[in-house]
């Protein structure tokens, strides 16, 4: 089963999904699956949130894959509707901010009280805000991908990075000076 | 420069591996509920006349029911002379919905799959009395005009999800696991519905003009295109069996999902007094839409193909009003 699905085109599995193959599903999603945990992670701040809310997000994609226009790329749709699933959540999620929360192991290798103070800033920032500066400064996303995953323009993507980056700036100054 | 640091800062801050298994986790969970209506094996066609009756005499009601709130609501909006205070404030009310909406979310943890039907009704127990509460909320009398339309939507969907949480329980001490599996379709919705627009009413708030009809220009171009409805109009569609090897619960999520983003997006949206009376008539239309698909989400439950066509041909001519309507605006 496993070693036919290998040799099969996004678009082919995609098919196979629409007819209820949940392994093609599964597979199709596997080459999308770190970006939507780090979409997820960006915006959560809490590794075991972003993993549930990475598996509600596919449950809900493969329901709705009759979305997905013909020849469309899978990415920046599935990266959306994660990105959706975790607006809902979001907002009961404050208390992560006063914890400053730390990923064990992490520590290590970064200044923490900057990526304390980044993480609480960017919490600070609207859902949709937040979920920009991820795509573009956490998963590298180039501005006409944002603009797809969002449904903007790329100018308007522009603006919105522009607009956010501003508010963060004063954060990022102090780190600047720090470092 | 600052790109440079940026990218790295945000690097040093957010990068954590994805937990191990967890892709693994997902395929399997993926293959154990493959899609939902693998719920009920028995997926039998019935035509039953009066079950027909029945639902068109029910949508009937409910459309009456819907489009009288709407009027009222916009009645309301457009003749808001009540003294300062009478109503209660938006962001009281978007505080109580953000609330109602949390307890809701927390009384489901329980697994409720095909395997485990008992997780489902100890999951409804918990919800009855939270949603009970949450339509107690909605009862008030005291709702901000911009909300009335959403909230008179609202109390409507989370009274059939309350029902069903009732039958899920029923159900499971009968041992009528598909039982269960229909009133669970029937009790999602009210929380994949108000999952759409929650968000919406939380973030409400006036914009201008020009943002007003943008948002409502997106919104039209997506029920013009309307991928679903194509896939409902076709003649296989009509036989809920499979239509390409997608269900008609699958399709009919999709094509509920358009159109509460649609309501969603006109609360956090808020129009301008300059349009209040062209947005009531919007909103008018996607209640009337709202009440259909709240009908027919209970053919789609109880297997009623002729409730479900009944409901496409509502919902088309509903459609045809909204972008009318909405064309108003847009020009």
């Amino acid at each position: 089963m496993y070693g036919s699905l290998f040799s099969q085109s996004e678009d082919e599995l995609i098919q196979a999904a629409r007819r209820g193959d949940g392994a093609a599903f599964a597979e199709v999603l596997r080459p999308h699956y770190q970006a939507a945990f780090r979409v997820a992670y960006g915006l959560l701040h809490d590794s075991t949130e972003a993993e549930d809310a990475v598996q509600e997000a596919a449950f809900k994609a493969w329901r709705r894959l009759v979305n997905l226009r013909q020849g469309s790329s899978l990415r920046p749709w599935f990266l959306a509707i994660v990105a959706n699933q975790c607006r809902g959540t979001t907002q009961s999620k404050w208390w992560s901010v006063a914890k400053g929360d730390l990923v064990e192991g992490e520590a290590k290798f970064v200044d923490i009280a900057a990526a304390v103070d980044l993480r609480r800033a960017l919490l600070r920032l609207s859902h949709d805000e937040r979920l920009i500066v991820v795509l573009r400064y956490y998963l590298d996303m180039p501005f006409d991908e944002i603009a797809t995953t969002l449904g903007i323009t790329p100018k308007a993507a522009r603006n919105r990075i522009e607009r956010a980056v501003h508010r963060l700036r004063p954060i990022i100054q102090i780190n600047e000076a720090a470092v | 420069m600052e790109e440079q640091f940026l990218f790295a800062r945000m690097h040093d801050a957010l990068d954590i591996p994805v937990p191990p298994g967890a892709y693994e986790r997902l395929r399997i969970e993926l293959a154990k509920k493959p899609v939902r209506h693998s719920r009920w094996p028995a997926f039998q066609m019935r035509f039953l006349k009066m079950g027909f009756r029945l639902a068109a005499g029910l949508a009937i009601v409910a459309i009456a029911v819907a489009a009288a709130a709407a009027v009222l609501a916009i009645h309301n909006s457009a003749n808001n002379n009540s003294p300062a205070g009478s109503r209660m404030s938006i962001l009281a009310y978007q505080q109580m919905i953000a609330d109602d909406n949390a307890n809701a979310f927390a009384a489901y943890s329980d697994p409720c799959d095909v395997g485990t039907p008992s997780g489902c009704a100890a999951d409804a127990t918990r919800a009855v009395p939270v949603l009970q509460k949450w339509i107690n909320d909605l009862s008030r009398p005291d709702i901000p005009a911009r909300f009335a339309v959403i909230n008179a939507e609202m109390r409507q969907h989370l009274s059939q999800s309350l029902s069903a949480q009732g039958d899920i329980i029923a159900a499971n001490k009968a041992n009528d696991f598909p039982g269960v599996a229909r009133a669970f379709t029937v009790a999602l919705y009210g929380a994949e519905w108000t999952g759409t627009v929650v968000p919406g009413i939380v973030a409400s708030k006036q914009v201008s003009a020009t943002v007003y009809t943008h948002q409502l220009s997106i919104q039209k171009q997506g029920l013009d295109s309307c991928p679903n409805c194509t896939l409902w109009t076709a003649a296989d569609a009509r036989t809920c069996t499979t239509n390409g090897g997608v269900p008609c619960l699958v399709l009919f999520d999709n094509l509920a999902s358009d159109f509460a983003t649609f309501s969603a997006t006109l609360v956090q949206y808020a129009a301008p007094q300059s349009l209040s009376a062209k947005d009531a008539r919007v909103q008018s239309d996607l209640a009337a839409a709202d009440a259909v698909l709240l009908t027919m989400r209970l053919a789609v439950a109880a297997n009623d193909q002729v409730g479900i066509n009944s409901g496409i041909d509502q919902l088309l001519r509903l459609k045809t009003r909204i972008d009318q309507d909405a064309g108003m605006v847009t020009g």
